[in-house]
């Protein structure tokens, strides 16, 4: 329903803008669609309102014939060659106009079409066949005289048997999109094989149809303003009208249901910058912060080298393994500290160590302060991961073989199409643990120390209204309303108290969305305003 | 595959005697063949003679042909080691109306200029921008140990002192692709 409302909204740029309120409010009047009102709200709240539209394969595909008629029209070409020109430009058709109208020539050259001097052209062609095969039909690959019927050549002049050019052409598409810029057969020649020649050589369907879609692949992979849709299995493209800049992110949700960030294709982060969430996975991932625990709390047993970890007590250490015992700052055996090296509890051998060990304990320092630091973000955002995944089982719950809402829907007595608030409470809740998950990896980016100070603080103040908020709501949805599910073993549910669950869920979810909004808003323009306006106190 | 276009390329070769290259056909299709260069007068390559193998694929000639030098060779765009070749139209830029003959007489240019700064094996190439003298007494040395006539068929010179004609051991190398036992055996055989 949404996809054949969007895409016939499709059809200009500048007609979506008006049509897109009619587009909501005509999906809000279907009851079996109140799911999918819900998520083009969230995305009107979360994301700034038309900025991008879904388009299926057909239409995106009427796109780019629309682009290319209208630049064959303006650059008086025929479709074929205006296609290979905008494919060149990566379908960007103002830097073709502006190359195009500065040096026409080189353009031409560069993207392998001749010069439109039908007696140039010519003139070029037959002086290399001239030098090349003498007889005109001969086919220089296959070495065979042919009728002249039989012979192929683009308007290069350059000549070679049908079957040839068939083969040619066939091994090209067979290699993979670089057909699209597949070159005459002489080797001297830069004439390219434009799409209409392509399709007049090639008659085996598979390889047409790949041929076509890899013009469809290219349109949408070389736009800048084109991605498809990132769920396995989804062909669908999602067009954003106004290209955020490289680094910033932007929510879209495919019709699909799907929902990424449309500039780096990954599952959605904001608030944090798409290189935060790259640097931050690979951070998670490596290997690296587990040896630094290691090498910040641990050290290996003097005498079986396994490592050991002190949490408490004094410095005389034994290994729970050997039963070695020694000292955990000179890591002697502890049989030789006495009298002699200064009594159990001062261990004069560390002291009297060169320097070298002084600047190992600077380093483990420092190692675990980091690491301190970044187990603290990390936790947090790992649990709020965890939560939201969690959430995710709920919402499924609520329609799945449970179907929990049928249940709640029987107890208290209230018809399904009342009941939309709960699952659209725990999709807010979902949303907002991812949005909280990501707030602390750029609180971990944002805030080192020399950036600290009240900024962080400010930051931490937003997050913890926003957690505190997030967390009632979700308490709300998973706790309190186990009461209306299990109503058959603890007795009816007065209408009442049901009708109270009702308004302090949706009072919950209008306050944390705004919460969350407000966070979000916060973290992504206003900290600078708020530098700006506080910065020096 | 289209057999009669390699048959063509073949004859055409064997036309051509000023060139200094020859293509032999090894086994009994036309899918494995093997080409002779010598090497260029005025190079540290004159008076070798270098043998190429050539694998012809089903897609040839739109694909290019493979070319590997059989003979060891010591030039900065082959491989010192397993001969294998670093040469544009051997590549990405072949196009079917090159043939065997042109790749071979690109070979043959190559031995003449040598690419070091796009080299196939990194340690002749440094040797030939480093220490030029020393490449030029290797490349003439390997040219006189592994590329002399009658130094590079060591299974030829087996297969004569087993007693059999010169033609006859040829004939059942070739056939066997080179392999010295299976010409034995199908000698014997």
């Amino acid at each position: 329903m949404l996809s054949a409302v969007s895409v016939s909204s499709g059809g200009e740029d500048d007609s979506f803008d008006s049509e897109e309120d009619l587009m909501f409010s005509d999906l809000s009047s279907e009851e079996d669609t109140l799911m999918t009102t819900e998520d083009a709200e969230h995305i009107a709240g979360s994301a700034r309102k038309s900025v991008f539209e879904c388009l299926d394969e057909a239409s995106v595909s009427r796109k780019a014939e629309a682009l290319v008629v209208q630049t064959s029209s303006l650059l008086s070409l025929s479709t074929h060659e205006a296609k290979a020109l905008l494919r060149f430009y990566k379908w960007d058709e103002n830097r073709l106009n502006d190359e195009w109208f500065s040096e026409e020539a080189k353009v031409r050259d560069k993207v392998g079409l001749l010069l439109e001097d039908r007696d140039k052209a010519s003139g070029e062609g037959t002086s290399t066949s001239a030098q090349g095969a003498v007889d005109p039909s001969l086919c220089g690959i296959c070495f065979e005289n042919f009728p002249e019927d039989d012979m192929f050549a683009m308007e290069c002049g350059h000549g070679f048997c049908r079957s040839c050019w068939n083969s040619y052409s066939q091994t090209a598409i067979d290699e993979g999109p670089s057909c699209l810029q597949l070159r005459c057969i002489q080797p001297s020649c830069n004439k390219l094989v434009t799409e209409d020649v392509m399709l007049s050589l090639v008659q085996d369907a598979a390889r047409r149809d790949k041929y076509k879609q890899f013009w469809l692949r290219s349109f949408v992979e070389e736009s800048r303003k084109l991605k498809w849709c990132t769920a396995p299995g989804c062909s669908m493209v999602l067009k954003c009208f106004d290209c955020p800049a490289s680094d910033t992110p932007l929510d879209v949700r495919c019709d699909c249901g799907h929902l990424f960030c449309f500039t780096c294709g990954e599952e959605t982060h904001r608030p944090a910058t798409c290189s935060m969430r790259e640097k931050w996975v690979i951070k998670n991932s490596a290997e690296s912060e587990n040896l630094n625990w290691i090498l910040a709390n641990s050290k290996p047993c003097p005498k079986c080298k396994r490592p050991i970890e002190k949490n408490y007590g004094c410095m005389h250490m034994t290994c729970a393994v050997c039963k070695h015992e020694f000292c955990w700052l000179c890591l002697g055996a502890w049989s030789e500290h006495g009298e002699r090296t200064g009594g159990f509890y001062s261990c004069n051998k560390y002291k009297s160590k060169d320097k070298s060990r002084g600047a190992d304990r600077k380093r483990r320092d420092f190692a675990r302060a980091s690491l301190e630091r970044y187990m603290h973000y990390f936790e947090r955002w790992n649990a709020n991961k965890a939560s939201c995944s969690k959430a995710r089982e709920t919402l499924d719950r609520f329609r799945g073989l449970e179907d929990l809402l049928t249940q709640v829907s029987t107890n208290t007595r209230t018809p399904m199409s009342q009941l939309a608030f709960i699952p659209e409470a725990c999709k807010q809740v979902i949303e907002c643990r991812k949005t909280l998950m990501w707030t602390y990896t750029y609180g971990y980016y944002n805030f080192d120390k020399e950036k600290a100070g009240n900024m962080k603080e400010f930051f931490e103040f937003l997050q913890g209204d926003a957690e505190y908020s997030l967390e009632l709501l979700h308490n709300c949805v998973e706790v309190d309303l186990h009461k209306f599910v299990d109503a058959e073993n603890c007795g009816d549910v007065s209408k009442g108290e049901f009708n109270e669950f009702r308004s302090k869920l949706t009072g919950l979810t209008k306050v944390t969305r705004d919460y969350f909004e407000k966070l979000v808003f916060e973290l992504e323009n206003g900290l600078e305003e708020i530098k700006a306006r506080y910065g020096s106190v | 595959m289209d057999l009669s276009r390699v048959q063509k390329e073949i004859k055409e070769i064997s036309l051509d005697k000023a060139s200094g290259i020859s293509v032999r056909v090894m086994g009994n299709d036309l899918t494995r063949l093997q080409g002779t260069i010598n090497g260029p007068k005025d190079t540290v390559y004159e008076g070798g003679v270098f043998v190429v193998d050539i694998e012809i694929k089903g897609v040839y000639p739109f694909e290019p042909p493979k070319m590997r030098f059989k003979t060891k060779i010591y030039h900065p765009n082959v491989s010192s080691q397993n001969g294998a070749i670093c040469l544009d139209i051997l590549k990405d830029q072949w196009s079917p109306a090159l043939t065997i003959k042109t790749a071979l007489l690109s070979l043959q240019a190559l031995l003449c200029s040598p690419e070091p700064n796009d080299p196939q094996d990194a340690v002749v190439a440094k040797l030939f921008l480093g220490d030029h003298p020393l490449f030029e007494r290797t490349a003439r040395h390997w040219t006189r140990t592994y590329a002399t006539p009658g130094q590079e068929t060591e299974g030829l010179t087996q297969l004569l002192e087993m007693g059999f004609t010169r033609e006859q051991a040829q004939e059942a190398l070739d056939g066997a692709a080179g392999d010295l036992n299976a010409a034995i055996a199908a000698l014997l055989g």
